[in-house]
């Protein structure tokens, strides 16, 4: 079943797309949740509320790339969860450390600012488009995915040094076009 | 910028970057998140399934506005619309779908061969249209309201129906129909295309206003079907509506004159139509040859309502008075051919509209009792369903008083029920099974909000209802909705299914809105917060923390009342404290308190003027204010409310804990009796606890713990003295109470549920459960009605709530309340349990004013009753129960060091100073070291096991171990531990070092040890601040044996050796410094990685 299907068992109203939708994304859902949640109870029922998330927004929805859509809605389910439950608190993933490396590219946090997160990612999205491919596969998987860095460097067939490296040499890039764009 | 941003503005990156970076799962991580993804999908199972059963009701939302315009849309088309199909069939029919099926996509899959089969409006198979549209159904579902909302053919007799998608509903805006075949009009509405029952338009418009009109500023809005290729459509703009006679075959159109309302015609001849014109009240005949329209209805009183037929060259309708267009009408015809109105004597019935059907006729008499079928000629009136003997579903009952025959097929006759403003509510009546299907659809007082949810507060479904109740009204944290109770234990709420067993923890916010950590005030019937927000039906928004949920309440909110106090004795910053509501009869009082900020300090010295009050409310049964007072709040303890229906009276009592007996103290009743009713209340004199006041007897327990009553002035004792009460009910004549067990440490002894039956000549007391809890057990009170009361009772100590039947004397149903997630998880915090358990540990131990067994009672709840903690603190009684002689205790330093998790048992240690002032004045500091030993026990850590050392005592003995102590120096600060066994220190290893392998922290290499204390050995490559602990610096030898470096390089190194005598300096492995020993163990090793430093 591709794509298209499982959509249209969405739009029929169909139970089978939550069923289906698990059977074929479940395993990527549970990485990204668990990634950032660090917590298998969690991030299974984070999965749940993924499936149940993707009931209630499609139909309307009628993503194009539906591998993207669910992992937004799962990052952003994890990523509420992490919030509401002081996730870090209780020993979670990626994020204390993915947050911490951030901060080489923000500046010190002195000034209350308004950022419009729409308009800093959508400076994000260019300065994406700015790097070599592996450099924002890299980039996207650690503070997206929020992937750890040992995992990154075994997807990628390459040593964490060189991850964490070409990481942070990323990192310094994004801080001067954050810079030049005016947010730091 | 924060981090925080940069990773939230990360949710904006293209789909595309996203889907590239995808990481890949290798086939053993697969096949691990697999297995996970697995255990998750049987979660996912019950958990979709219910939720989406739940969903049925999340989606279905709509603004008072659009219902408005809704129901207006749909008094108006019930009011105007018999729309004709040609030769007399009328409005409800069959669409017959004159487009041919879409072949099918040719996937073999036969569920995807089902799906589609679906139709545009997400069903299946062909589509019935009643009313254009307004009503329709297919193989699965009903749809309202021109398809936007749904609900499914499976339905019982009530059916909640629910809201279709956005994206859906817009689609639905450009869909006509002529009752036959369905369109498609263009985003502009200027066209109009055929389309099928998948959606599939034609890509030639049948028709468009500008090829074929010189209007502008107009879009399509209807059409009606004349004949095979003959249409008129219907087009409205600025200037109102316009009609086009358009002849498909030969693409000739013909337009109308302004003025016409595309609100149902009839075809009277190849050149002429009768329509609904003029503001709906007249019918009138348009002439195509001569473009001249002639009201036909001229003659008749009033206006046109409901529906019209034509039957024989007569028109049959009912008209309304023109001076009181409410006055019910006269059904009647007018002979089109004379145009001369008779009527049809109805008047018995009571009839004032109709829906018809062919050539029958249906309509509500009598009051709208009654739903009857019958000819135009009213010849044979036969009653198809009768509502006043009918079993109507709660939801429906108050609003059945307006009710509009709407449509209806052979199938089905709808009828609309005028609603509340926050419900739609429609009527099915299946004329083949004669069941009448009921609809509502919940509605919200929000505009257009997106992404609503209409489960109720808790997440579940239902109205939300208090679970138990007892005399003095209903418990405020514990309820029940259609599927779940909901209790409220320790600032955390618990769902549990309706037949019991282990409850799971609800999150602190649900659909975004917060669940309130205080309980909820109810009479009842209302469920509201405590700042008056109404939640009984639960809806609630993201970003709002709590939002009415049944288009209001009948009670005041804060605001409201606010302006109802008293200026004299209220200031506007005054604090408005709700404390209960209750139903009194028909009428509704509220119990508050006020409180001026600005006065509240004075409140221990003057109680009479810091500016406290009681306020008092009455409501009559529609919440209308029919009285408020006040009384000045003196500084005394508020017990709770007791309401005498019958007498429409209200008593609280103060100075004690109402129903909780306290010997010795004396409780204070009054009454607040309902406007009209006279304060006559003889309040008992030697009220210790109450009870309730039961058909003029105030029962109540006095100062010896007897149960007494009084009535007619006169005190009497019902049963002496039963032992120490902590809870008491009356029910059907019968007094249930808790006593307490009488001695703490008796092991016999517990906690007892007992009855009294009053109704006895010599009451006499009844056990009917005791539990194993001792100063654990609550009485909530009792469920159920008639014979099937339970009582409840909450084991706080085992954590479960208790449903007994009485008379039986057995456990009927059991919530067990699982470890508080929050409790757990600040418990999790060892830190805050040991400083509590440390603080009450002291409190005991230096018994401050002889207070041996208060203290111990405050630490037991910090020990493990199967601890060898317990043990020792509670053989220590004897030690400890002398008045130390010192006036006053200053606690100093307390810290809390080195936390050792393993699995479910912690051990931490604490140093506690403080500094005790002596009689003579003098003060002696005292310095404590504690090693607790905790374990997890229901939830919470509990101390299992202590070790003790004093400023007196700093040894333990079987250690050899001197106590920890301070150092420090100009460049440094630590700790010293002096051990005198050196051969009790030993070196633990990480296990097998390089790049490939972590570190370990030391806490936990001490805790597989059994370590007593633990330090640092040295340290490990830690390159750009990654380094993960594996690959130590130096050499590393353990038990004799090299584990990393090399033999021949010099390093500094500390360690011992084998005959256990400590070595430091630069040395190789192979050098021992000292001629009689190797090294033993050196003292560089593996550290913690900088993930988990802290």
């Amino acid at each position: 079943m591709n794509d298209a299907d499982l959509l249209a068992l969405y739009f029929a109203r169909d139970e089978r797309a939550s069923a289906e939708t698990f059977r074929r994304f479940g395993g990527y859902c549970y990485t990204i949740a668990h990634n950032i949640l660090g917590s298998a109870p969690d991030s299974e029922e984070c999965v749940n509320d993924v499936l149940l998330r993707l009931w209630e927004k499609i139909p309307p929805a009628k993503p194009d790339n539906f591998y993207a859509f669910i992992a937004a809605v799962t990052r952003n389910l994890a990523r509420n969860r992490c919030r509401a439950e002081n996730a870090q608190k209780r020993g979670s993933g990626e994020i204390p450390l993915a947050l911490d490396e951030l901060r080489d590219c923000t500046g010190p946090d002195t000034v209350e600012q308004e950022l419009d997160s729409r308009a800093l990612g959508s400076v994000l999205d260019d300065f994406l488009g700015t790097l070599k491919k592996e450099h924002r596969i890299m980039f996207v998987q650690r503070y997206w995915y929020l992937c750890p860095v040992e995992d990154i460097a075994e997807e990628l067939g390459i040593s964490k040094s060189t991850v964490t490296v070409t990481l942070m040499r990323t990192r310094r890039k994004l801080r001067i076009y954050l810079e030049k764009e005016g947010f730091l | 910028m924060k981090p925080e941003h940069l990773l939230d503005a990360m949710e904006y990156i293209s789909a595309d970057y996203i889907a590239e970076a995808k990481p890949h799962t290798d086939q053993h991580n697969e096949s691990r998140v697999e297995q996970q993804a697995k255990s998750a999908a049987e979660t996912v199972t019950v958990l979709s399934s219910q939720q989406k059963s739940q969903r049925s009701g999340k989606d279905i939302t709509m603004s008072n506005r659009s219902y408005g315009q809704r129901i207006l849309t749909g008094v108006i088309a019930a009011a105007a619309c018999a729309v004709f199909v040609g030769g007399g069939i009328f409005i409800a029919m069959q669409a017959r779908q004159n487009r041919p099926e879409t072949a099918n996509s040719g996937n073999e899959n036969s569920g995807i061969e089902e799906i589609n089969d679906r139709n545009f409006l997400g069903g299946q198979g062909e589509i019935h249209i009643m009313q254009n549209m307004e009503i329709m159904y297919d193989d699965i579902n009903y749809y309202f309201g021109c398809g936007h909302y749904v609900a499914p053919r499976s339905s019982e007799s009530l059916t909640e129906m629910h809201e279709v998608g956005a994206e859906q509903s817009e689609f639905l805006t450009h869909v006509l129909t002529d009752d036959e075949q369905f369109y498609y009009t263009d985003e502009a509405c200027d066209a109009i295309y055929r389309m099928d029952k998948s959606g599939r338009r034609e890509e030639k418009p049948l028709f468009s206003i500008s090829g074929y009109t010189d209007w502008t500023n107009v879009g399509i809005t209807s059409i009606d079907r004349l004949g095979d290729d003959e249409y008129v459509i219907w087009a409205s703009g600025d200037i109102g509506y316009r009609g086009c006679r358009f002849n498909a075959a030969t693409k000739e159109a013909d337009a109308m004159p302004d003025g016409a309302l595309p609100l149902g015609l009839y075809r009277e001849s190849d050149d002429s139509i009768l329509y609904r014109s003029g503001d709906y009240n007249e019918i009138s005949r348009y002439t195509f040859s001569t473009k001249e329209s002639v009201p036909v209805t001229a003659g008749i009183r009033g206006r046109v309502n409901g529906e019209w037929i034509v039957r024989n060259n007569q028109l049959y309708l009912v008209s309304t008075s023109a001076k009181n267009p409410d006055e019910n009408g006269t059904y009647g015809k007018i002979d089109l051919a004379t145009g001369v109105f008779s009527s049809i004597s109805t008047n018995k019935y009571g009839f004032y509209s109709f829906t018809t059907d062919g050539d029958k006729i249906f309509g509500l008499v009598n009051d709208d009792r009654e739903l009857v079928c019958t000819d135009p000629e009213w010849t044979s009136p036969e009653t198809l369903y009768d509502f006043s003997t009918a079993e109507i579903p709660e939801r429906f009952r108050d609003e059945m008083n307006f009710k509009i025959p709407f449509c209806a097929d052979e199938n089905y006759v709808c009828i609309i029920v005028d609603a509340r403003s926050d419900c739609m509510r429609e009527l099915l009546f299946d004329r083949k099974s004669g069941k009448m299907l009921y609809f509502y659809l919940p509605m919200s007082d929000e505009e257009e909000t997106e992404e609503t949810d209409n489960t109720n507060i808790f997440g579940g479904t239902g109205a939300i209802t208090p679970a138990c109740m007892n005399n003095t009204g209903y418990s405020s944290f514990f309820f029940r909705d259609d599927t779940c109770y909901y209790v409220l234990n320790g600032g955390q709420w618990y769902r549990f299914a309706l037949e019991g067993g282990s409850g799971e923890p609800l999150p602190d916010r649900i659909n975004g809105a917060a669940l309130p950590d205080q309980g909820f005030l109810t009479d009842g019937e209302n469920v509201l917060t405590y700042n008056l927000v109404p939640v009984n039906g639960g809806t609630s928004y993201p970003d709002v923390d709590v939002t009415p949920v049944t288009g209001g309440s009948m009670y005041p909110s804060i605001e409201e009342i606010r302006t109802m106090l008293n200026p004299d004795t209220h200031s506007a910053e005054d604090f408005i404290n709700p404390v209960s509501i209750h139903r009194v009869g028909d009428k509704y009082f509220m119990f508050l308190r006020t409180e001026n900020p600005e006065k509240l300090e004075a409140r221990a010295e003057n109680p009479e003027e810091a500016g406290t009050y009681k306020v008092f409310i009455w409501l009559d049964k529609n919440g209308n204010l029919l009285d408020i007072s006040e009384e000045k709040d003196p500084l005394e303890e508020f017990g709770g409310c007791f309401t005498d229906a019958e007498n429409e009276h209200v008593y609280y009592w103060c100075n004690g804990a109402g129903d909780v007996q306290h010997p010795g103290q004396s409780v204070t009743i009054r009454e607040i009796p309902a406007p009209g009713r006279t304060a006559d209340y003889q309040a008992p004199t030697d009220c210790a606890g109450f009870c309730c006041i039961s058909g003029g007897k105030t029962l109540y327990f006095n100062a010896n713990g007897a149960l007494c009553g009084m009535e007619d002035g006169r005190q009497s004792i019902l049963c002496e003295g039963p032992g120490k009460i902590t809870g008491s009910i009356v029910l059907h004549d019968q007094v249930y109470y808790i006593e307490q067990a009488a001695d703490y440490y008796d092991t016999s002894d517990s906690d007892r549920l007992m009855m009294l039956n009053l109704g006895a000549d010599s009451p006499q007391p009844v056990t009917i459960y005791e539990s194993e809890q001792k100063n654990e057990v609550t009485l909530l009170g009792w469920t159920g009605s008639g014979n099937r009361n339970e009582i409840v009772l909450m084991e706080s100590g085992a954590h479960r709530i208790l449903f007994i039947e009485p008379k039986s004397k057995t456990i009927t149903g059991e919530l067990k309340i699982p470890a508080d997630e929050t409790a757990q998880e600040s418990n999790a915090d060892l830190e805050m349990v040991a400083q509590d358990t440390t603080r009450a540990f002291i409190d005991f131990m230096t018994n401050k004013n002889d207070a041996t067994f208060e203290n111990l009672n405050a630490l037991d709840q910090y020990l493990s009753k199967d601890g060898s903690a317990h043990q020792k603190l509670h053989d220590m009684v004897s030690d400890v129960t002398w008045n130390n002689p010192y006036d006053a205790r200053a606690d100093k330093e307390l810290t809390v060091s080195n936390i050792r998790m393993n699995g479910d048992t912690c051990t931490c240690d604490v140093h506690f100073d403080y500094e005790l002032t002596l009689n003579g004045g003098n003060t002696q500091e005292y310095s404590n070291d504690i090693t607790w030993t905790f374990i997890q026990e229901e939830g919470f850590w509990k101390a299992f096991d202590f070790s003790f050392i004093s400023s007196e005592n700093q040894t333990v003995s079987d250690l050899n171990i001197e106590g920890l102590s301070d150092v420090s120096g100009s460049t440094f600060r630590g700790k010293l531990l002096k051990i005198k066994d050196p051969s009790r220190v030993t070196l633990g290893v990480s296990g097998q070092y390089g790049d490939a392998y972590e570190g370990r922290l030391v806490k936990d290499m001490a805790a597989e040890h059994g370590a007593f204390a633990a330090i640092n050995a040295g340290g490990f490559a830690d390159l750009n601040g990654v380094g993960n602990g594996g690959t130590p610096l130096g050499i590393v030898i353990a038990q004799g044996k090299l584990l990393w470096g090399d033999l021949n390089e010099t390093t500094d190194v500390v360690g011992f050796d084998k005959d256990n005598r400590l070595r430091a300096g630069s040395m190789t492995g192979k050098q021992p410094p000292a001629p009689r020993s190797t090294v033993r163990a050196s003292c560089r090793t593996a550290g913690s990685s900088r993930r988990n430093r802290d």
